[in-house]
């Protein structure tokens, strides 16, 4: 038992040498360390530590990742574990020991070390999640009496599962497959603020196989300091399951549906972008016309009416749309056009919103099978706001009396209309000062305010700083650009192109082309004479 | 009230127009002016009764019934119809014959005159579509420039009648040369009426400008025809009146040029002033509109709008020229301002607050007037602009956009890299780029990647906004 012991703790070295390895001398060392653990059988590690206590209690998760990591899978799926209670998911259930010890490895895994084992890994977020979510779906069948536990239990893997893929690529430029399992487990949890740290990283790039050799020559082991992500989380490192499609259009389309949940339009509008105009080889997904749908709905919500973002037309789909993709997104979601539409002439022509809601109405059947009604609520609700924001393009200053009289539901409401003007402008959508010469609301002058004055303007300082920021982000993108350049140079297909043009190119240069190129030029050659009568 | 114009027109006893559009003109007045109808439709009819088109006849008698069922002209006479139908019946075969004589004779001179009868023929008896077959087929059959010229003067009264504006101006050009074609110096006689009626077109194709840049260069020599001479080769009343092009043309001007252009082409332009003498009030109010007069001017143009709605080819453009004159009048008006009083709009466009707050509003809405409306103190303020402020608030807005964008493509292509584009499940989506027909079948329904099972659950969540 001992020599197992000291087996697992046997890298890394302790004390840690004073000159600190090499990237060849660690990758060496623990590739054999990986080869010896996976010659210990599962009964020895989950067996306990002849001094009494367990194995867990002895290593370091943050020194001997790898170890832990190995210890851990095996008393997860230990038959011991199963017979005592019948299933995994009970000795490994919430709460239970081994639950914790996982979620604290989570938390404090070696960076490094973990890219070694990525399977293993993958395993164990996709074990945790999978049990979260069973927990959920029992808990959620008595919401009502749902105790603190409860709630607690499927939401503690968020944080874990969380800070394991912030750990394992601190840039969160690279998709795994474990954001869709993390994304999908806070939209069923409901705790979106929680997934915020993992969405807001921006995802730029998606696990590829690249040329190895090509690859190896810059970064040749798991262990040396990458520049991105992408080049040690690839399909080999088994740090993302092997993808397809629907996952990354999953992942974005829940990761839009969490900032809806937030309200954050702008965040959800972009995500559904990216899945709209994924690319599309012959039929558009189901997903995609999901996204679609939400699209039409969230870009209202938050652009409202076009004439304020200074375009004339609506938001358009991105241009990378693919044509025939978009056709069937129109034909499928007419009645999500429709509502649209209406909205926009509703909103420009200062019309009330009696025609709004009959539409929507009429489309409930849509909405609801689509899961859509909430999203169609609040588009009647932000119908108001837009229409009160609309009449800064025309007024300069209005009584509340005059606001009610254009935009309320209600054409008496005028303490509603004040609150809500009020209110808009507390929470920074207008920019607007009110004043309130008597207690009457009907009196209260509401003045939009210009660019360059009342609450929400800004200085030419903060506007400066603004573009230097935005600056800094262009350029961010610019190197996951090059980054990505570099990748599309290695591809087979590339390579290949680029190796057949240098051969032409050679062709030409000497004499001794073969027959067919000759033929091949001379019938060139020919073509072009033609071209230019 | 009875319009001012057509007081003085019948007073002088002056044939106005002629040709085809008197009868739609007088049609268009009976069924839209209130007091004159009666007059208008009754003329209508017996002036259809001269002539020999059946349709127009029709329509003047139904148009009659409609309004005064017992007037003794509101029944059809339906022995002229049928006269006339057999007499034009034979009169079509008769000439038919003729021109398929001349062919067979191979003489180019009668053959352009057989169709020349029949293309006139056609437009006499009102199918104007087989006039235009008939005038368009002497283009083969043309010996000399001057053929051409009547050929096209035919098709451009044609077109005018079908109201096909663009043809109409495509034969305007052709024998007027410009814009790459090689013109007719022998069409010179003819310059004020292909001038006029590529105005007109222009007009009714609500090219305002284009209209009035044409109507005022029109050569002053149509403005002394004699209109009640028929020998007279200068006189265009088949079309429209010296009259007419001083209306139009001024009209049009006022609506689309500003005020240094209409004192220097309308009314220094020496050729036009033949023209606006006839129509002295529109000379007066271009005159007000330049010196700044707006409510004068506004004043004698609403006092002939009753007039002009009942013009044939005005009518459907009128208001959108008065709106057009009154706007820019408005916007003219308040540019030395950064605000102006309500009220002292409203004095300064004869009207009252509450109509010149809708006007402002509607104005500001469509973008033609760069201003806010205060209520509260009831006055008008300029828009300020700032121009560094805004170029930078676009600058930033255009490298968000970018940002965005670039963002978007690169996942596409990241997506692309990685082999993660949609595709169809397989054996059902077509092999290579073919989306035609096999869409169309396989539809949407062979899509197989519903977000089944667990996605439902997830997608299920966007009720949590309810």
């Amino acid at each position: 038992m001992d020599a197992i012991l000291q087996q697992l703790l046997a890298f890394p070295p302790h004390p840690p040498p004073a000159n600190p390895p090499s990237d060849a001398e660690y990758d060496k060392q623990i590739n054999i360390q990986i080869q010896h653990l996976n010659h210990i059988p599962a009964s020895k590690l989950t067996a306990p530590v002849p001094g009494g206590g367990d194995l867990l209690d002895v290593i370091d998760p943050s020194v001997n990742t790898i170890s832990y990591l190995y210890v851990l899978l095996a008393q997860i799926n230990s038959p011991s574990g199963k017979q005592k209670a019948g299933s995994t998911s009970d000795s490994y259930a919430p709460v239970s020991l081994l639950w914790l010890k996982t979620l604290e490895f989570m938390e404090r895994f070696d960076h490094i070390q973990i890219r070694y084992v990525g399977n293993e890994f993958r395993r164990l977020v996709e074990m945790t999640a999978a049990n979260a979510r069973l927990v959920s779906q029992v808990s959620s069948y008595s919401i009502k009496q749902r105790t603190v536990i409860d709630k607690v239990q499927p939401f503690a893997a968020i944080p874990a599962i969380r800070s394991a893929i912030l750990r394992v690529d601190p840039s969160g430029a690279t998709f795994t497959s474990s954001h869709l399992i993390f994304v999908r487990l806070c939209l069923e949890a409901r705790v979106y603020y929680d997934a915020l740290p993992v969405l807001d990283q921006n995802i730029y790039y998606f696990p590829t196989s690249t040329n190895k050799a090509a690859q190896n020559n810059r970064f040749p082991y798991f262990c040396s300091d990458h520049e991105s992500s992408s080049t040690f989380i690839t399909p080999e490192s088994g740090l993302s399951a092997k993808l397809v499609y629907r996952d990354h259009l999953q992942y974005f389309l829940y990761g839009a549906m969490i900032y809806m949940g937030l309200k954050d339009w702008k965040h959800a509008l972009f995500f559904l972008e990216v899945v709209i105009s994924s690319p599309v080889a012959n039929n558009a997904s189901k997903i995609q016309v999901e996204a679609y749908k939400k699209w039409v709905l969230v870009r209202l919500l938050y652009k409202g009416h076009p004439v304020l973002t200074a375009f004339l037309k609506p938001l358009a789909v991105p241009k990378t749309t693919n044509s025939q993709a978009l056709k069937q997104y129109r034909a499928l979601a007419k009645a999500y056009d429709a509502l649209a539409e209406i909205f926009h002439v509703g909103i420009k022509e200062g019309h009330d919103k009696q025609r709004l809601i009959e539409e929507a109405q009429v489309g409930m059947q849509f909405w609801d099978s689509d899961c859509n009604r909430g999203l169609v609520r609040q588009v009647l609700e932000a119908f108001r706001k837009f229409s009160i924001l609309q009449l800064q393009s025309t007024f300069a200053a209005l009584t509340v009396a005059d606001i009610t009289r254009k935009t309320s539901p209600d054409p008496s409401d005028y303490a509603g209309t004040g609150r809500y003007v009020v209110n808009l402008i507390s929470s920074g959508q207008l920019n607007a000062t009110i004043s309130e010469p008597s207690d009457d609301p009907k009196s209260w002058i509401i003045r939009f305010s210009d660019p360059t004055s009342g609450p929400l303007a800004r200085s030419e300082e903060q506007q400066h700083d603004a573009l230097v920021k935005q600056t800094r982000k262009v350029e961010d993108l610019v190197r996951h650009i090059r980054e990505l350049d570099r990748k599309l140079s290695l591809t087979k297909d590339y390579i290949g192109d680029a190796k057949k043009k240098k051969k032409e190119q050679n062709g030409e240069g000497g004499e001794a082309g073969s027959a067919w190129t000759t033929h091949g030029e001379g019938f060139d050659h020919d073509e072009d004479m033609m071209a230019d009568l | 009230m009875e319009p001012a114009y057509f007081t003085k027109a019948r007073q002088a006893d002056r044939v106005v127009v002629d040709g085809r559009t008197r009868v739609d003109r007088l049609l268009l007045i009976g069924t839209t002016s209130t007091y004159l109808y009666l007059e208008a439709l009754k003329a209508a009819v017996a002036e259809a009764k001269c002539g020999r088109d059946i349709g127009q006849y029709e329509r003047a008698v139904s148009a009659l019934r409609e309004i005064v069922p017992n007037d003794p002209d509101a029944t059809m006479d339906n022995a002229w119809v049928d006269r006339v139908k057999k007499q034009v019946k034979s009169e079509t075969d008769k000439m038919e014959l003729e021109l398929k004589g001349y062919k067979n004779n191979l003489i180019k001179e009668s053959i352009r005159m057989g169709y020349d009868d029949l293309g006139s023929h056609y437009h006499r008896i009102g199918d104007l579509s087989k006039s235009n077959k008939a005038y368009a087929q002497i283009r083969e059959f043309c010996t000399t420039n001057t053929h051409v010229v009547i050929m096209s003067m035919h098709l451009v009264n044609v077109c005018i009648d079908q109201r096909s504006w663009f043809a109409a101006q495509n034969h305007v050009q052709r024998i007027r040369g410009g814009s790459g074609l090689q013109g007719y110096p022998e069409a010179e006689k003819n310059w004020a009426k292909l001038t006029a009626a590529h105005g007109l077109a222009s007009m009714a194709q609500a090219n305002y400008r284009d209209a009035a840049i044409e109507l005022i260069s029109t050569d002053p020599r149509m403005s002394q025809a004699k209109l009640d001479d028929p020998e007279d080769e200068e006189a265009y009343n088949e079309v429209l009146t010296p009259n007419d092009i001083a209306v139009y043309g001024g009209l049009c001007a006022m609506a689309s040029m500003s005020r240094e252009e209409l004192q220097k082409r309308v009314l220094e332009n020496t050729d036009f002033r033949n023209y606006l003498e006839l129509e002295p009030h529109i000379r007066r109010a271009i005159q007000c509109f330049v010196s700044a007069k707006y409510s004068q001017c506004l004043k004698i143009l609403d006092s002939y709008k009753a007039d002009y709605l009942l013009d044939i080819y005005l009518q459907p453009h009128l208001l959108q020229l008065y709106y057009e004159i009154r706007s820019k009048a408005i916007r003219q008006y308040f540019i030395p301002f950064s605000c102006v009083k309500l009220s002292a709009l409203a004095q300064a466009f004869n009207t009252d607050e509450p109509t010149i707050e809708k006007e402002l509003a509607q104005m500001i809405k469509r973008g033609d007037l760069q201003a806010r409306l205060d209520l509260v103190d009831r006055v008008l303020l300029a828009k300020k602009t700032d121009g560094r402020r805004e170029v930078h608030a676009d600058a930033l807005a255009a490298a968000k956009e970018y940002e965005r964008t670039l963002h978007q493509r690169f996942l596409r292509m990241g997506n692309i890299l990685a082999g993660l584009e949609v595709k169809g499940p397989k054996g059902q989506g077509s092999q290579g780029g073919g989306f035609g027909g096999s869409q169309e079948v396989g539809g949407f329904n062979g899509v197989g990647d519903l977000i089944g099972g667990e996605g439902r659950g997830g997608t299920r969540s966007g009720n949590a906004y309810r």
